[in-house]
């Protein structure tokens, strides 16, 4: 007996009304005991994530098993890419750099956005709204500037910090190195607190907070209070953001690539772009490093999707609108400001006032005695008549890629979180299948899969990649928000004969808007940034600006790729005050 | 039941769309026509059939600014737009194949440094063939007659430095000697190399020094040298960068191209060539199947007659290649400039089978170099 059977029965037979339908027993029985095939909305949208995602996917594996490129003449089948990737060893000391990289990167960006998180949740830090702010600020610039603003920063001999402070204190020490191991770990540390912030802060203010209560009630302190009852709470949040964080490091390659040539090993995911790119290029044996990488992040996802599931545990949404109480640290709250100060300078501050500096100099000049200032740039770059065209493809970027990714998000969602069971599952591995999948591979399978068509080097092929990239974030958001909603209230709509869509459109999908909104932003400002995917894809008429700077630095004209990048920064500042002003979205973490 | 199936068929009609778009046969012609030679009867027809499509793609690996500048000459004269891809050559090349192989014809000119990638693309048949009318007044060596032209001129592999962190005698030692002087240990700290990986003409520079014709010259201890300087490793763009900035004083394997558009503006950057240094010219075509058939051939008409060269001359400030241009480039002008000896200048890397062997992925050059140096890469 199917769901709909179920409750066309019941409202026959009694003449429908609502208090009757919520009396229908509750969802996880119908889900396993009844439906014996999918739901039309399930199988749209594993047949859409197949193309947009199982596709690109398949096709790094057929890649891999080549002697060239797929498609080229005299290609046959090999095994000598995997052969190299996976038992010659070459690539193992890679693997397990790559590996300890990620895992350090993910457990400090967990440690601080943790701290960090129940401190602007419990504490009465000044300032607190500039920092929360502050934290997620970082999302906003491309981690490929944000590199490259660091090595203007803090290069050993040409870094800003260090040439100055040289002459300014008369001596020829080395004051930061950025160029290091811990630089790249300290750069992507930037990059990635800001997750784990969102993460860990949406449990903490999503918690009820009369579990506190108690505690304090029972005469426990702020520490004991702290560690025994918000810990806790916080810990799945924070084994999510974990595994969230690590499958993300695992697969950048631009920050280690602008920062890290001189470390004493080289990541997996800048292996695979030289393998793909450099003198003699072998993109098989970058598509078997793709694959390679799969297994790993694979397992990083499993255990993510295990998490999530218990991340959201304690969360209610509940009718009393009661407040955590405030944590009394008169110290601690100006400490903690210090340091939220810190952060917003080293990830925010200095990063952009590095990139304005880099727009009106001619050069990539750093002592502050020898610079000079020219609006030259900014002209020749607004004069080029590429620059416009990739302003119109920035845009059409940034609004086809968050609307439709949102959209299937809220449809993968609606399908994972309440339709369940086996199609559940499987559409939800599906849909976290391409954090697994590093940029670069991911964009060289939908090249190989749509080089004969004919949307290929246009826009909608970049905006198809990036839309099967942020499907995870976009069903991330819509899932969270589709817990919080008591299932009831779309119930009472098909009790009152609405159909599916009609119910997910005038009932879940209002209620989703804030989130849906909120994921909406946050994948506007990652479709407008993108760089690794848009670089292989576009064509000469379907560059984004991101793709432009990426060019300038190819081509050694930093001061170009930084009006560019100041630009970009132009058009999400434009769509995010349209986001939170028009639409009135609010991008923090409540939502997430 | 009827609005699962008006679901579903939303669904099925979204699905078709998608595999249409992954799954259909090659994109139709445009409605130029394919490969048809240009219109007989003369530049007259010719310019008109070209301006009636408006456009035409440039695919090329030299810098993208300098491509701008000098394209926009084309269009200024003819009405006519240039779309720019431009790409590492390794990646062009890749992406212009497998383009081609798979019938999606988005390029009109292919223009590469790399003459082994030109050789093969021309052997598969996706090269036209067309001789323009000037074709003539570039060096045979450098040209393949009826297929490409250098009309984009040569580039040689340099030592550069930055004049403002070397004292007098120090810049007179790496004008002297510049390998030599890159594994001085009075250098050390100092010294930022190429990458072999970079590309096959920085892997030919190291090869001539380590194991071609300077070996015995220089051989691997001149290296082993460098390395002992503890040097930086970039690839091309960066290195220049660094450079200028200030990060090392001394580059080694710097392409004179790119070193020229920096000079030029007046950052503090200067140059040497070795004794022993490689060079190649830019191999520019038009291709078989060209979107836009006529504006190719009249682009190469144009980029083959003096006055396009000069312009390109004047813009990289490398030695002209058509023979009708007078090489009067600003240049010449600077004291510490002294011209490539072009008879010592290693071309023919691109048919040395030792060389070709030594560096290709199953090679022993690039595990040596890597070793020497300490390079994880």
């Amino acid at each position: 007996m199917t769901l709909r059977d179920e409750v066309s029965l019941l409202t026959d037979g009694t003449g429908g009304t609502a208090t009757e339908a919520v009396a229908v027993p509750p969802a996880r029985h119908r889900a396993r005991g009844g439906r014996k095939y999918p739901s039309a909305i399930a199988i749209v949208i594993i047949l859409l994530l197949l193309g947009l995602v199982a596709g690109p996917v398949l096709m790094v594996f057929v890649g891999a098993l080549q002697s060239a490129a797929p498609g080229l003449p005299g290609n046959t089948f090999s095994l000598d890419a995997v052969y190299r990737v996976y038992l010659s060893g070459a690539y193992y000391g890679s693997l397990v750099g790559t590996l300890v990289m990620a895992i350090s990167v993910a457990a400090l960006s967990v440690t601080f956005g943790a701290i960090a998180a129940w401190f602007l949740t419990r504490v009465r830090v000044p300032l607190r709204k500039l920092w929360e702010f502050g934290l997620i600020l970082p999302l906003f610039l491309s981690p490929f500037v944000g590199a490259l603003a660091w090595v203007q920063l803090a290069a050993p001999n040409s870094g800003m910090i260090n040439v100055n402070l040289r002459w300014m204190l008369g001596t020829d020490a080395t004051f930061v190195n950025v160029m290091t191991l811990p630089g790249v770990v300290f750069v992507m540390l930037l990059f990635y607190v800001p997750y784990a912030y969102l993460f860990i802060s949406s449990a903490l203010k999503n918690m009820d907070p009369s579990l506190e209560e108690a505690s304090y009630m029972n005469g426990h302190g702020t520490l004991a209070t702290a560690l025994k009852v918000t810990f806790p709470i916080m810990r799945p949040a924070m084994v999510a953001s974990f595994f969230f964080v690590a499958v993300l490091a695992t697969g950048v390659f631009v920050i280690p690539a602008v920062l890290g040539l001189n470390t004493s090993f080289s990541p997996l995911a800048v292996e695979v772009y030289r393998a793909m790119t450099v003198y003699p290029s072998r993109p098989p044996v970058g598509a078997a490093l793709g694959t390679l990488l799969f297994w790993f992040t694979l397992i990083g996802v499993f255990l993510y999707r295990r998490s999530v599931r218990n991340a959201n545990r304690f969360v209610t949404v509940g009718a009393r609108g009661t407040r955590p109480r405030a944590v009394k640290l008169p110290v601690g709250r100006w400490v903690a400001a210090a340091g939220f100060a810190i952060y917003t300078l080293f990830a925010a501050v200095l990063p952009y006032a590095v990139i304005v500096v880099m727009a009106l100099s001619p050069f990539a000049i750093t002592d502050f005695r020898r610079m000079t200032f020219s609006f030259d740039g900014i002209v020749e770059v607004w004069q080029r008549s590429d620059t416009s065209t990739a302003f119109i493809n920035t845009l059409w970027l940034g609004l086809l890629v968050p609307t439709i990714a949102v959209l299937l998000g809220l449809g993968i969602s609606y399908v994972v979180v309440r339709e369940r069971g086996k199609v559940g599952a499987i559409v939800d591995y599906l849909a976290t299948f391409p954090i697994a999948v590093p940029g670069i591979v991911f964009a060289t399978g939908i090249l190989w899969l749509y080089v004969r068509s004919p949307i290929y080097a246009t826009v909608i092929v970049v905006a198809i990649a990036l839309i099967g990239a942020y499907i995870p974030q976009a069903a991330r958001f819509g899932s969270a928000g589709l817990i919080q909603i008591d299932r009831s209230l779309e119930e009472a709509a098909r009790m009152n004969g609405a159909n599916k869509l009609r119910t997910i459109s005038t009932v879940t999908f209002p209620l989703l808007r804030p989130s849906l909104l909120s994921a909406w932003t946050l994948l506007f400002v990652f479709a407008t940034r993108e760089v690794n995917e848009a670089v292989i894809l576009s064509g000469p008429k379907s560059r984004p600006l991101s793709v432009l700077a990426w060019n300038y630095v190819e081509q050694g004209s930093i001061r170009n790729a930084a009006v560019v990048g100041l630009f970009l920064t132009l058009v999400m500042a434009v769509g995010i005050l349209f986001a939170r002003f028009v639409l009135r979205a609010k991008l923090d973490s409540s939502n997430l | 039941m009827k609005t699962s199936y008006r679901t579903m068929a939303v669904g099925m009609g979204a699905i078709v769309a998608l595999s249409l778009a992954a799954c259909s046969a090659e994109p139709a012609p445009s409605a130029s026509g394919g490969s048809e030679a240009p219109a007989a009867g003369g530049l007259e027809e010719l310019i008109a059939a070209a301006q009636e499509e408006g456009e035409l793609t440039f695919y090329g690996d030299a810098n993208e600014t300098t491509l701008q500048k000098w394209t926009q000459g084309f269009s200024d004269e003819y009405g006519i737009t240039v779309n720019i891809l431009r790409l590492p050559g390794s990646e062009l090349n890749q992406r212009f194949i497998q383009e081609q192989s798979a019938g999606q014809h988005q390029a009109d000119i292919f223009s590469i440094a790399d003459r082994v990638s030109m050789e093969t693309a021309i052997d598969e048949g996706f090269i036209a063939e067309y001789e323009p009318e000037n074709g003539g007044l570039y060096d045979e060596a450098q040209s393949q007659a009826g297929y490409f032209y250098p009309v984009q001129n040569g580039y040689f592999q340099t030592v550069a430095y930055n004049p403002t962190l070397l004292t007098e005698d120090e810049i007179e030692m790496v004008q002297k000697d510049p390998i030599g002087a890159a594994g001085d240990s009075k250098f050390k700290g100092r010294v930022g190399v190429n990458m072999p990986q970079s590309s096959q003409q920085i892997s030919a520079f190291y090869y001539q020094l380590a194991e071609g014709e300077f070996a015995d010259d220089y051989g691997w201890e001149a290296l082993e040298d460098i390395a002992a300087n503890d040097p930086l490793f970039y690839s091309s763009a960066t290195l220049v960068q660094n450079l200028i900035a200030g990060e090392y004083a001394i580059g080694v394997g710097i392409t004179d191209s790119l070193a020229f558009s920096f000079t030029l503006q007046g950052a503090p950057l200067e140059f040497v060539y070795p004794e022993a240094t490689v060079g190649g010219y830019f191999a520019t075509s038009i291709v078989e199947e060209a979107p836009h058939p006529n504006a190719a051939r009249l682009f190469m008409e144009w980029a083959t007659t003096p006055d396009a060269n000069a312009l390109y001359t004047e813009i990289t400030q490398t030695i002209p290649a058509n023979s009708d241009v007078e090489d009067n480039r600003e240049i010449l002008d600077a004291a510490w400039y002294n011209e490539p000896v072009t008879e010592n200048v290693w071309f023919d890397f691109i048919r040395d089978e030792d060389f070709l062997e030594a560096s290709s992925p199953d090679g022993d050059f690039l595990p040596r170099w890597n070793e020497v140096f300490g390079y994880a890469g």
